[in-house]
């Protein structure tokens, strides 16, 4: 493991020294997971931990365009550094911080070393070498009662032409009653492994929008871990679009950690060629009378290999809890594979908890009644892929996100040609 | 327009269809009538070129092309549509959409413009007018929580939009009120037309009070047992298809 | 609920399981502790052929190397494999002369369970009078089956007269070292039942019947076979409701099906061990495999199981669909209350085309009760067709708890449709308040939402065990209103 580290270069020389120092040795102790973990059980993981990677470079040659969100303050990051000159931010309310995690951390350093998730253990190798090596990322830090009216978009590319990994780290703290929308994804060429990791933190009342659209590289490694926890009354929605990536592994660590709070978290994966995409998730009740909303939906064409480990926990206190699970796969090809795995674990007898999960092919029912009335095979298909993943999209409640992830998905389709 | 031969088909390894042949021109109006599992449905199928169906033996020539060479959509754009029995329940596929993706292939295979979303809603809402429907069901996804009534209503506006030369409609009268019934009836009347001609499957004589065939066509066992001109409804309603005794 | 009913109700929440037989009887038994040589004493007292023994000692020497499963969301104190006896030879119990020196409490539980007069004799060991003899009834049944050329004996004494279909069979479906209990019960299985149907022949009697006035003379290690040739059909219940005690803590049985082309087994299990006191101290450890093969097309097995006994239970009678167009169902109630925790579910393997399996599930959790659904769909690459549909319902009463559902959805086949769902409710206090309303007491209210709540699965079980199963829910749930 000690390789492993050193093969990732020095970590950053910031003020979060210990940190660091810790990252390093939780990772040395306890090695990547293996499909022994049973949260890691069908995440195949030897693509990334047979290959040697290098630390990232801080700059790129060329700038790819960049697909903007109308009316948002915006902020790149490339190969896991902020870069100010592509960024845009508007002005902002008193005591609003949005910018880099880095330049945050110099003036909060006990708080920005706190923020970092250092238990250690195989489960949680890629937190631990996060906190090791992590050089920037999203900081936005609202104070209580302000409710931004514009939207945040993160903008990451990431490229590589060697293997190379960059560690992001993100810190969103909104005080009580606040709210804000984000909005990120990541882009970019090459074999890049992004080890994102994000700590979403919402006071009593909070509001978040938080959207992520994985684009990137078919070469490409992304593992992404995001810690939420919600207050008293606070709404979290959050929605994945993943696309991107030769491995992608997302986690989502949720905790409704005060009464009659909301955690919307939901996703759509559409893969094709030999991606292989785990998206995972814990959603903790903690307190009384919260509802958690999750809807998965997807397709694999080709060699793809999905999986959907989603899991919701109901403690003794959380009674009135409503919470709704359903993860639904369609099969595009004879060799693409699914592995769901939707799970409740609940400890209090007044709730309402329900979850679903299908895997199949296209309903060739419906497959020909569209062709009955004369539309082609291959359209027919593609409405109907469209139809079944766009109804998770429907989630969003930000229709300009909403909107902005339905082209997307469009782009997807459109650029696959679907055997008959 | 549409010359069946000897046609044989069977499901699985059960044979269906022993021998059909028929002969539709163009202007006509024929009504295939028989009791259950008599294959009147099956022939439907065959014709709209659903899987899971053999043709073993026979011929079906369309407007002088071997239909049974045409993929399902091909046929429908060749302008052959099928009124479905059961229409099927789409979630997600909004109806309005689904109906310009059909309109449009359509079209293009016709070597017809496409029509955008404006020209589109356009002539959906003339078409609705000619056919007494409410524009409600456009913006819903395809069949998903209409009645029944509404579901064979929503596949003849279908075939008025999109303007078929060979209309099949298996079973339309099924499960319809007589309000319904008279309704899609009126659809079906409008359309009628020189150059088009219709296939009317059914059970029961009275969706011929108001279609009226030219053609009448019994089928048992698989075959065609007996045809006649639009008074043989009136016998099969006296007697039956008990009638048909041994033919049967 | 309201207060008054939680009082009524507390007032039977002490009434304790209480029943059982302390023998002391001097038996023939191995010597403390397990090692090869206790593996050679088992089988040397059961006369064995050679081959077996090597078979036991393989799967000895795997199970050696393995660990004790801890993936179970259940909590168990280590168990001490030495400090046990592996080997006793069958015990005499204690002979009764009337019904009257029966515990009546005892009596009581009969009674409500709605057990014959007689039966509950033979359950309670009191010797039966000539009117009602057992081994003369139970000859009758055999001899009736032998005249169809159905077999059904001990394993013992399948391996003396039918070596040669025990040999081709035991092991097949759920290899020696399969997992760490399958291996040890593999090691020091003492009996179990052999069952063998021969082609084309539908077994007339549920083997229940026979089997229950055989006495439930359940061994620690108890190990079950049944074969169906093609075409042929069994119905086979094990356990009883009556309440079964015994000393031995541990249990690990092993149940193997085989179907062939055609055939279909029915395999029914009402489980009502010793579920420990209030505070769950010595119940028994329920940890079984079951497992049957669809090994030929069209072949048919299903799994019905009402789970009410046990501190654990650890089980997932599962199916093998190799055959193409084979069918596995599984149906399911298990309820716990107090301090017992279930783990229990099953696994579908679909490797033939168009093989099709039902999934029902129903967990009652009460008291301090955990109760875990834990299950596999997994379709292989060329199971074209195949279809799986899953129901896991839970319910909750009380507030301290737990209830949880697992499922392992696998699909290698895009021709597959496999379709999963689950709920989690509780009783609710409308349905309470309504029945009450109507006169019934909430004990009697909540025996019917109980039942309402598992019908889906008791109408799968042989009928007149069906009636018994439901009583057994409202007697398990006694003391859990409020």
């Amino acid at each position: 493991m000690n390789d492993f580290l050193d093969m990732l270069g020095a970590p950053p020389d910031d003020a979060l020294a210990a940190v660091r120092s810790a990252g390093r040795a939780r990772f040395a102790e306890s090695g990547f997971p293996t499909r022994r973990t049973e949260a890691w059980r069908f995440t195949e993981l030897r693509k990334l931990t047979e290959t040697r990677f290098g630390p990232a470079s801080a700059g790129i040659a060329g700038m790819p365009a960049i697909d903007e969100i109308a009316d948002a303050d915006r902020l790149v990051f490339i190969n896991g550094c902020f870069v100010a000159d592509r960024s845009r931010i508007g002005t902002l309310p008193k005591g609003v911080f949005l910018g880099s995690f880095a330049d945050w951390a110099r003036a909060h350093a006990d708080e920005a070393a706190a923020s970092f998730d250092l238990a250690g253990g195989a489960d949680r190798a890629f937190l631990s070498l996060n906190a090791a090596f992590a050089t920037d990322g999203l900081a936005l830090i609202v104070p209580a009662g302000v409710k931004l009216d514009r939207r945040i978009q993160v903008i990451h590319i990431a490229s590589a032409v060697e293997p190379a990994a960059s560690h992001l780290k993100h810190l969103v703290r909104l005080g009580d009653g606040a709210e804000a929308v984000l909005v990120e994804s990541f882009t970019g060429s090459g074999p890049h492994w992004t080890n994102a990791s994000a700590t979403v933190e919402l006071g009593d009342d909070a509001k978040l929008g938080h959207y992520k659209l994985q684009n990137e590289a078919a070469e490409a490694t992304h593992i992404a871990h995001h810690a939420v926890t919600i207050g008293a009354r606070g709404h979290y929605d959050g929605f994945l679009l993943t696309l991107g990536a030769g491995l992608s592994r997302q986690d989502m660590r949720a905790t409704i950690a005060g009464p009659d709070a909301f955690c919307g978290f939901s996703g759509a994966y559409l893969l094709a060629g030999r991606q292989d995409a785990t998206m995972a998730s814990v959603i903790l009740h903690a307190a009384p009378n919260g509802r958690t909303h999750e809807v998965f939906k997807g397709c694999l064409a080709d060699r793809a290999h999905g999986v959907f480990q989603g899991q919701i926990r109901v403690a003794q206190a959380a009674q009135k809890t409503d919470a709704y699970q359903l993860n639904k796969t369609l099969l595009l090809s004879d060799r693409a594979v699914m592995d769901s795995k939707p799970e409740l674990e609940i400890f209090a007898d007044d709730v309402k908890c329900s979850h679903g999960a299908t895997i199949g092919d296209l309903d060739e029912t419906a497959l020909f009644y569209l062709r009955s009335r004369g539309i082609e095979a291959e359209q027919a298909r593609r409405m109907l892929i469209e139809a079944f993943v766009v109804d998770a999209v429907d989630l969003i409640s930000d229709e300009v996100v909403r909107n902005h992830f339905i082209a997307a998905i469009g782009h997807w389709l459109a650029a696959r040609k679907e055997p008959a | 327009m549409l010359e069946i031969k000897n046609l044989h088909a069977r499901v699985e390894d059960k044979e269906i269809l022993k021998g059909i042949s028929l002969s539709v021109k163009p202007g006509e109006v024929h009504a295939i009538m028989g009791p259950n599992g008599s294959g009147k449905s099956t022939l439907a199928s065959v014709l709209s070129g659903r899987d899971g169906y053999e043709v073993t033996e026979g011929t079906v020539e369309y407007l002088g092309r071997d239909l049974l060479e045409l993929d399902a959509d091909e046929r429908a754009r060749e302008g052959v549509f099928l009124a479905f029995q059961y229409p099927v329940e789409i979630p997600g596929v909004n109806n309005m959409y689904f109906l310009r993706a059909a309109a449009n292939a359509v079209r293009k295979h016709r070597g017809e413009p496409e029509l955008d979303a404006g020209q589109f809603l356009k002539t959906v809402r003339q078409m609705l007018k000619l056919l007494e429907m409410p524009e409600a069901l456009l913006n819903r996804a395809v069949n998903v929580g209409f009645s029944g009534g509404e579901k064979k209503r929503n596949e003849i506006f279908q075939m008025a939009l999109l303007n078929p030369r060979l209309a099949i409609l298996d079973e339309t009268d099924s499960g319809l009120d007589i309000d319904a019934l008279r309704q899609v009836s009126a659809g079906v009347n409008k359309l009628r037309s020189a150059d088009r001609a219709f296939v009317l499957i059914t059970h029961y004589q009275r969706l011929l009070d108001h279609i009226e065939p030219d053609h009448i066509h019994v089928l048992a066992g698989g075959k065609i047992v007996m045809s006649g001109g639009k008074e043989l409804a009136a016998e099969l309603e006296k007697h039956g298809y008990a009638m048909l005794g041994d033919a049967a | 609920m309201s207060v008054p009913t939680l009082d009524t109700v507390r007032a039977v929440t002490d009434r304790q399981y209480q029943y059982g037989f302390i023998t002391d009887i001097e038996s023939e038994t191995a010597p403390i502790g397990l090692d090869e040589d206790t593996v050679r004493f088992i089988s040397a007292k059961k006369g064995e052929p050679q081959w077996l023994l090597d078979w036991r000692l393989e799967a000895f020497r795997a199970w050696q190397k393995m660990e004790s499963p801890d993936w179970a969301k259940l909590q168990i104190e280590p168990i001490d494999y030495q400090a046990a006896t592996y080997y006793s030879a069958p015990k005499a119990k204690p002979k009764l002369n009337s019904l009257d020196e029966v515990d009546p409490e005892l009596l009581k539980t009969y009674a409500k369970l709605g057990i014959p007069l007689k039966e509950q004799e033979l359950l309670a060991n009191v010797a039966v009078d000539a009117v009602f003899d057992s081994v003369s009834v139970a000859t009758t049944f055999k001899g009736k089956l032998a005249e169809m050329g159905i077999i059904f004996c001990s394993m013992g004494e399948a391996i003396k007269e039918h070596p040669e279909l025990v040999r081709k069979y035991l092991g097949s479906v759920v290899p020696a070292a399969d997992n760490f209990f399958a291996a040890l019960n593999s090691a020091v299985y003492s009996d179990g039942s052999f069952v063998y149907i021969p082609e084309g022949v539908r077994c007339p009697m549920e083997l229940s019947t026979y089997f229950r006035i055989n006495a439930a003379n359940t061994g620690q290690f108890e190990r079950t076979l049944i074969v169906a040739e093609k075409g042929s059909y069994v119905s086979y219940l094990e356990g009883c409701t009556a309440p079964q005690r015994d000393e031995n803590q541990l249990h690990a049985a092993v149940v193997e099906l085989v179907a062939l082309e055609g055939a279909q087994i029915k395999y029914s299990t009402v489980q009502n061990w010793y579920p420990g006191d209030a505070e769950g101290r010595g119940g028994i450890y329920n940890f079984v495999t079951k497992r049957g093969d669809c090994r030929g097309a069209n072949a048919k097995i299903s799994w019905t199981q009402v789970e009410t006994g046990s501190a654990i239970t650890w089980k997932y009678p599962s199916c093998i669909l190799t055959g193409d167009n084979s069918v596995g169902e599984f149906y399911s109630v298990a309820l716990t209350n107090n301090r017992q925790q279930a783990d229990t579910g099953t696994k579908m393997i679909h490797i033939g085309k168009n093989t099709r399996s039902t999934i029902i599930s129903k967990g009652i959790s009460a008291g301090r009760g955990q109760n875990t659904y834990r299950g596999q769909v997994k379709v292989l690459p060329k199971a074209a067709g195949a279809r799986n549909f899953t129901q896991c319902d839970s319910l909750l009463i009380g507030d301290q708890c737990g209830a949880h559902t697992v499922p392992y959805i696998n699909v290698y086949n895009r021709t597959a449709r496999v379709e999963h769902e689950a709920t989690t409710s509780k009783v609710s206090e409308d349905q309470m308040f309504y029945c009450q309303q109507r006169g019934l007491t909430p004990e009697e209210a909540l025996s019917l939402i109980v039942n309402g709540f598992a019908k889906e699965v008791l109408k799968e079980l042989p009928m007149e065990f069906a009636v018994e199963a439901q009583k057994l829910l409202a007697i398990s749930l006694e003391g859990s209103v409020g």
